[in-house]
């Protein structure tokens, strides 16, 4: 935290301004990677963008005040699966896409489980995972379709 | 055993009647918490007496738990109050949650009279409202209101907290799918007794874009995010005692049978600030860190970031064996093997080279759903599929153990918090 007040204390206003107009632009998962440069487009002075490359894909982080987004994407420019971490959870629906009716049906059918602080939700199509406690929740989503030959669900994370 | 099981029930619920007060109940604010009893499990096991000021009942499934609670779920019965000590109310059924910061009551609980006494947190003529979210996902909304809380018999402390209610005004997206009412969430209210004071932290006092706190027009009918101080922030009521404020103690007594009925033990405030909450040799402390309130767990080869959580009903943990078979149904998330399995992990403080191995079991959760058992040590579940997810050591790993929790930026004996000590 103390590593970014600085800097966050002297664009503040800035900040919110950009923040309010824009926050529901991250890329989606099926997305393509373009809609990552736009989030970069319309996030930047606030937001980090830090573009790790592994042998299959690559890694786009997107950090905001109250979550930190990665982004993964195939070598053919497709969002295959987002992983976060934050105090909050990220507005699903607004990195679900095209996979949001697919999310309705699979949260319609899967019961809150009382006690258990976490919850997985999956489909042929969409795998979406959270857990956590307050101040440090954690998830992630991805469509098995997608994600590249020689690539393991395992590091989407 | 049959007339031993029933013998019990009427016993707990005779010492219930008359050692807790019931949701909506009101009582003075100078009254003490309830003198914990010691009750007889169905096997016998027991605490040794505990009392003093600086001592609560902590049930899971027992006195101070609604009937048909969810399994492994540990309830208190706190005391709230206006800031000028009126419109007490006694209220039961509170989780004890040691993954979260702060009380949080569902308002249809709350007697009408003490909700509109309680004071508002506001930003000028704003109310303050907040969204909190657990790991399941789930969210709450509602004000932040100045009351007064009666922890035992402690010296009642002032401090924000948040009444829960979906349907109070502008509800910030963030938090669509709020929980609706106590009954819905199987619970009246949530007493966050983590390693933290603030639920927030600094973040949420320098950034209006934090997600967890908002000012609300109620004209307008809309929240818009806003910075909310320290001071004004929800907090772990604990750290605001007079005295014994540096953390809790939590004692159960074990169950060797696996599961029971219910278990009965205490939440003691301070760590070695009175003789009943002074560490013995034995205790080791494990730091946690200071931003997330966790250690590391090395568990079949991984290293995890990993919490104990009085608020989690299961071991939750990363699991790619094949020994673990999963349950079906609406039991999915859960394990379900054939015959009970042990496993083992490693505890490894953050900032010292403090480890310990931790034995565990798990057993198959539908037997123990289907069963008059509402306590279980060997309940487990996977956290992610693959190897995904924390490691949270939850509310089975409080049974038979002494479990100290240092609040961070406190000090005792054992150490500077945030750390458990177990």
């Amino acid at each position: 935290m103390a590593k970014i007040s600085r800097f966050r204390k002297s664009l503040f206003p800035l900040a919110l301004v950009i923040l309010l107009s824009s926050v529901n632009c991250f890329a989606v998962l099926g997305g393509s990677v373009d809609s990552v440069e736009a989030d970069r487009q319309t996030l930047k002075s606030v937001e980090t963008l830090k573009k790790t490359s592994a042998p299959l894909f690559s890694i786009h982080t997107i950090t905001s005040d109250a979550v930190t987004l990665n982004e993964f994407v195939s070598q053919d420019g497709v969002v295959f699966g987002i992983s976060w971490s934050g105090t909050l959870h990220p507005d699903l629906e607004s990195i679900l896409g095209t996979y949001q009716s697919e999310y309705q049906l699979a949260a319609s059918s899967t019961p809150m489980t009382r006690g258990l602080k976490k919850r997985s939700l999956q489909t042929s199509k969409l795998v979406i995972e959270q857990w956590g406690h307050p101040r440090h929740l954690q998830g992630r989503m991805f469509d098995p379709y997608l994600i590249p030959k020689g690539v393991s669900q395992n590091e989407i994370r | 055993m049959k007339s031993a099981n029933s013998f019990l029930a009427l016993l707990l619920l005779f010492l219930g009647l008359q050692t807790t007060g019931c949701n909506g109940t009101t009582s003075n604010p100078t009254t003490p918490g309830a003198s914990p009893a010691v009750i007889p499990l169905s096997n016998g096991a027991t605490l040794p007496t505990m009392s003093g000021s600086n001592v609560m009942t902590l049930t899971v499934n027992g006195s101070t738990c609604s009937a048909n609670s969810y399994p492994n779920k540990p309830c208190v019965s706190i005391t709230l109050c206006s800031t000028a000590g009126t419109n007490c109310q006694t209220i039961n059924d509170i989780l004890l949650d040691t993954g979260s910061y702060g009380l949080r009551v569902f308002k249809d609980v709350l007697n009408a009279g003490l909700y509109s006494s309680l004071t508002n947190v506001q930003n000028g003529s704003n109310p303050i409202a907040e969204c909190v979210q657990y790991g399941d996902g789930s969210k709450q909304w509602g004000p932040v209101k100045i009351g007064r809380i009666t922890l035992g018999g402690e010296t009642p402390v002032q401090t924000p907290i948040q009444v829960v209610d979906s349907t109070f005004t502008g509800m910030a997206s963030k938090c669509s799918g709020a929980m609706t009412s106590s009954s819905s969430a199987g619970l009246n209210g949530i007493l966050g007794m983590g390693l933290f004071q603030f639920d927030c932290g600094y973040n949420c006092a320098i950034s209006a874009n934090n997600g967890s706190y908002y000012s609300c027009d109620t004209t307008a009918g809309a929240c818009t995010g806003s910075t909310v101080s320290l001071a004004n922030q929800v907090q772990n009521p604990v750290a605001l005692l007079p005295q014994d404020n540096n953390g809790v103690l939590i004692e159960f007594p074990d169950i060797p049978s696996g599961s029971a009925t219910s278990v009965d033990g205490y939440l003691i405030f301070g760590i070695g600030t009175q003789a009943n909450n002074t560490p013995s040799g034995k205790t080791k402390t494990y730091f946690a860190d200071s931003s997330y309130g966790e250690f590391t767990t090395t568990y079949a080869g991984g290293n995890y970031s990993s919490f104990i959580d009085s608020g989690s009903n299961s071991y939750a943990f990363p699991y790619s064996g094949t020994s673990l078979t999963g349950c079906s149904g609406a039991y999915t998330g859960w394990f379900c093997p054939s015959s009970t399995t042990t496993l083992s992990a490693i505890n490894n403080s953050v900032s010292d080279s403090t480890s310990g191995t931790i034995q565990f079991q798990i057993g198959n959760f539908i037997n123990f759903y289907s069963s008059v058992n509402n306590v279980s040590k060997e309940v487990g579940a996977k956290s992610g599929s693959g190897i995904g997810g924390l490691f949270d050591w939850g509310l089975p790993f409080y049974i038979g153990r002494n479990v100290y929790h240092g609040i961070d930026g406190k000090s005792s004996s054992l150490g500077s918090g945030p750390y458990w000590a177990y």
